[in-house]
């Protein structure tokens, strides 16, 4: 207890750093759920009220571009309310207990490791995860710190160093049209698959370190070959979510396949809005494509895959030109206007330089390759001695060190997936 | 044991090549951006000075102490630095305050119409290179901008780091070694750049000087009260920036409420024989050598006819102290004479 309490108030001393309001909306957020969950077990009424209220505060959030409503948002509010909905549905459903410790609830709420870019942990399994914590100091140590080395890379010197040119790209919709919004989309595919992927492995590695094991989110998605299987492999958490309190209980696949194709789209619909309001059309679209899957699966996998990593790379234009007009004209730009004119020579001007390029090259070369063998990797890894492990942390740190983007105009516990 | 032993063996190895590396990546200031080592020079060259200069470009640009040495007898040394704030010059003078007691502090007043920092370069040029010291706690808290980190102060590397494809000789030449760049804290520059078309005027909607500002004089005045050092607060004869009247009277009735000396040398700039065709080096914003011994000069009789400042030259211990100092100081300038 003394040990999840230490955790607990270390988390809250950081959270309170983003804002007292933020800290007060989420202490406030804990207690309804937390006094709902003692009583919500077989009471639908309540389960309905408790879900409301704690899902109010998350749908006003992301409403807010269209309401105008400017409140005093808690950081982390798209992942705890999740988990605070999961919890009510699960002690409702009998599933899992209610927890009758505030400080142990609180701590599953605001635990730290997850409030940048989730996962979305179920309260059964963190309690569990909680329960049997890893007294393996020197495994807890060492693993967690090279997940955290190993994020701190995909993020620090790949992720950011990509975010210079794509702020370019992104800001002037005149001029990087056609076949610069076409680079835009492959680049950003790459530098929000190192942000998101990266921050959770550092929330992964600083939870391992704690000797907490927390949910997988990704398992390398760009392998994916249907954008059905992409998602299941993408944000794993957020989709599990999803399945079990949307599309399940809308009737899932058990109505028949016109029925489970609008539960698919209604569910993406779903995962749109709890992007923001501004990418409900992008949700709608995954879900028909997950829909229609298999239309474009060949009997080639890489085939499959590269049409998939250029379907996924397509969408992900909404993501970088936000507002759902934008992201259509930019994409109807690379038919449309393939080479703009008047861009004349502007890769120069995207602010890549040569020793950009000499960084990023063997850096995402490195990734292929680790994200290739990850399994054997991750077994060598496993099995090597103090100095082989220790020494890979070290020169991980060193790379990112030298090499990372950071400093003046970036902020460490800035991630994409943050602001959503 | 043996696996603890084997892990510090090996994070020992890793902080040994990042400060190397730190070393490596942090800008020497020896050749170019030369102002980023004024304030460590002086930690080379303290001791006994008559006069300390505090300030910006307007002091290490515009005075020589070798001359007033020479001519005057005076010891003096300039502790500016490129766009010295106020609270800047209240850190660097406690911090002289650790290794002399000066008989006059001369503070040059033009950064009295800044109240915020102005930008991260100028900062470090100052700050990089001071030794760790309460000071300099002090002085970077108070001259960070929004976008900087206190920790990036600690280890340059972290502000430096993407300096690995600007590296130059002068990296690998000055990684363990430094030089003195400057005369006593004077930068010389002996080109001439007559005056021409001034910017136009643009006065400010507000004169007055803003209450930091105010609260770091009070500061330096208090400072120099308790330790029994007369403080001369000078703007500088330069014709631009412009010194408005109403940043003049600002300064002289605070000279006036204070008992302190005030020169303002830009109503001077007859008395001192200023030439503004020959004298500066940047069409009127900074003095060459020419202009600057003019300056010295002037400064000194000031110096010694209002404060009594007494005639050094003949005395051995501080004859021997600027023999060699002023043999390179001719060395340097005699050539263009």
């Amino acid at each position: 207890m003394i040990f999840e309490l230490a955790v607990l108030l270390a988390g809250l001393a950081i959270y309170l750093t983003y804002g007292i309001w933020g800290a007060v909306m989420l202490l406030l957020m804990s207690v309804i759920c937390f006094v709902t969950g003692l009583f919500v077990y077989r009471r639908k009424w309540l389960l309905i009220a408790g879900t409301a209220v704690t899902a109010l505060p998350l749908l006003l959030l992301k409403t807010a571009p269209i309401t105008g409503l400017s409140l005093a948002f808690s950081f982390g509010l798209s992942y705890f309310s999740l988990q605070m909905i999961s919890y009510i549905s699960d002690v409702y459903k009998g599933k899992t207990e209610a927890e009758k410790n505030f400080p142990r609830f609180l701590l599953y709420v605001s635990y730290l490791p997850h409030m940048f870019v989730g996962p979305i942990e179920r309260y059964g399994s963190f309690s569990l995860a909680l329960e049997n914590r890893s007294m393996d100091t020197y495994e807890n140590i060492t693993g967690g710190l090279m997940r955290t080395a190993w994020g701190g890379f995909k993020k620090i010197v790949i992720a950011n160093r990509l975010s210079v040119p794509m702020a370019i790209l992104a800001s002037d919709t005149e001029r990087f049209r056609g076949i610069y919004a076409l680079a835009a989309m492959f680049v950003y595919s790459i530098q929000l698959y190192c942000d998101f992927s990266g921050g959770m492995d550092m929330a992964l590695g600083v939870s391992k370190m704690l000797g907490i094991g927390m949910s997988e989110n990704f398992d390398r998605p760009y392998f994916s070959e249907t954008v059905q299987e992409f998602w299941r492999k993408w944000h794993i958490t957020l989709g599990s979510w999803l399945r079990d309190h949307i599309y399940i209980p809308l009737g899932g696949n058990r109505k028949g396949k016109l029925m489970r194709a609008v539960n698919l789209v209604i569910t993406f619909l779903a995962s749109g809005l709890w992007h923001g309001i501004h990418y409900i059309l992008w949700g709608i679209i995954n879900g028909l494509l997950v829909v229609t899957g298999d239309l474009f699966k060949t009997k080639n996998r890489t085939v499959n895959r590269v049409i998939t990593f250029i379907l996924i790379s397509v969408l992900w234009s909404f993501f970088i030109w936000q507002g759902t007009g934008t992201a259509l004209f930019m994409m109807g730009s690379v038919f449309t206007d393939i080479i703009p004119s008047g861009a004349g020579d502007s890769f120069k001007d995207l602010g890549l330089t040569l020793t950009d390029a000499l960084v990023l090259i063997p850096s995402l070369l490195i990734l292929f390759i680790y994200d290739c063998r990850k399994e054997k990797i991750d077994e060598g890894l496993k099995n090597m001695g103090v100095t082989g492990r220790w020494s890979i942390i070290m020169a991980i740190a060193l790379i990112i060190l030298v090499f990372g983007t950071y400093g003046l105009g970036f902020n460490a516990t800035d991630f994409i997936y943050s602001r959503f | 044991m043996k696996k603890t032993v084997k892990i510090l063996a090996i994070v020992i190895v890793f902080v040994l090549i990042a400060a190397l590396l730190q070393r490596l990546l942090t800008p020497k200031y020896m050749t170019d951006l030369i102002e980023g080592s004024m304030v460590s020079q002086y930690y080379r060259e303290y001791g006994d000075h008559d006069v300390i200069f505090l300030g910006d470009c307007e002091v290490y640009s515009n005075y020589s102490p070798l001359k007033m040495y020479e001519d005057y007898g005076i010891t003096a040394y300039i502790r500016g630095s490129s766009q010295q704030l106020i609270w800047q010059s209240y850190y660097i003078l406690k911090e002289t305050l650790r290794y002399e007691t000066p008989r006059v502090v001369i503070f040059n007043v033009n950064s009295m119409r800044y109240s915020e920092p102005v930008s991260e370069a100028y900062n470090r040029l100052t700050i990089d290179r001071m030794r760790w010291s309460s000071e300099k706690i002090g002085i970077i808290k108070a001259s960070m901008t929004e976008e900087e980190s206190f920790l990036s102060y600690v280890f340059p590397i972290l502000r430096y780091h993407s300096r690995f494809d600007k590296l130059t000789e002068e990296d690998i030449e000055y990684l363990y070694r430094t030089k003195d760049n400057t005369f006593e804290g004077y930068l010389l520059n002996m080109e001439t750049r007559p005056v021409g078309d001034l910017p136009a005027k643009r006065p400010p909607k507000n004169y007055a000087f803003a209450e930091i500002c105010y609260d770091y004089l009070d500061r330096m005045e208090e400072l120099c009260r308790e330790n029994g050092i007369k403080l001369v607060l000078v703007k500088s004869p330069c014709l631009y920036p412009y010194w408005y009247e109403e940043y003049d009277e600002q300064i002289s009735s605070y000279a006036g409420e204070h008992g302190l000396i005030y020169y303002d040398l830009t109503k001077a700039r007859d008395e001192i024989g200023l030439d503004f065709s020959t004298d500066t080096y940047d069409g009127g914003v900074h003095l060459n050598l020419y202009g600057a011994e003019k300056l010295s000069a002037y400064i000194s009789e000031k110096l010694r006819d209002d404060l009594g400042l007494t005639d050094h030259r003949g005395e051995a211990d501080i004859e021997a102290r600027y023999i060699e100092k002023l043999k390179e100081y001719h060395k340097a300038t005699e050539g263009e004479k």
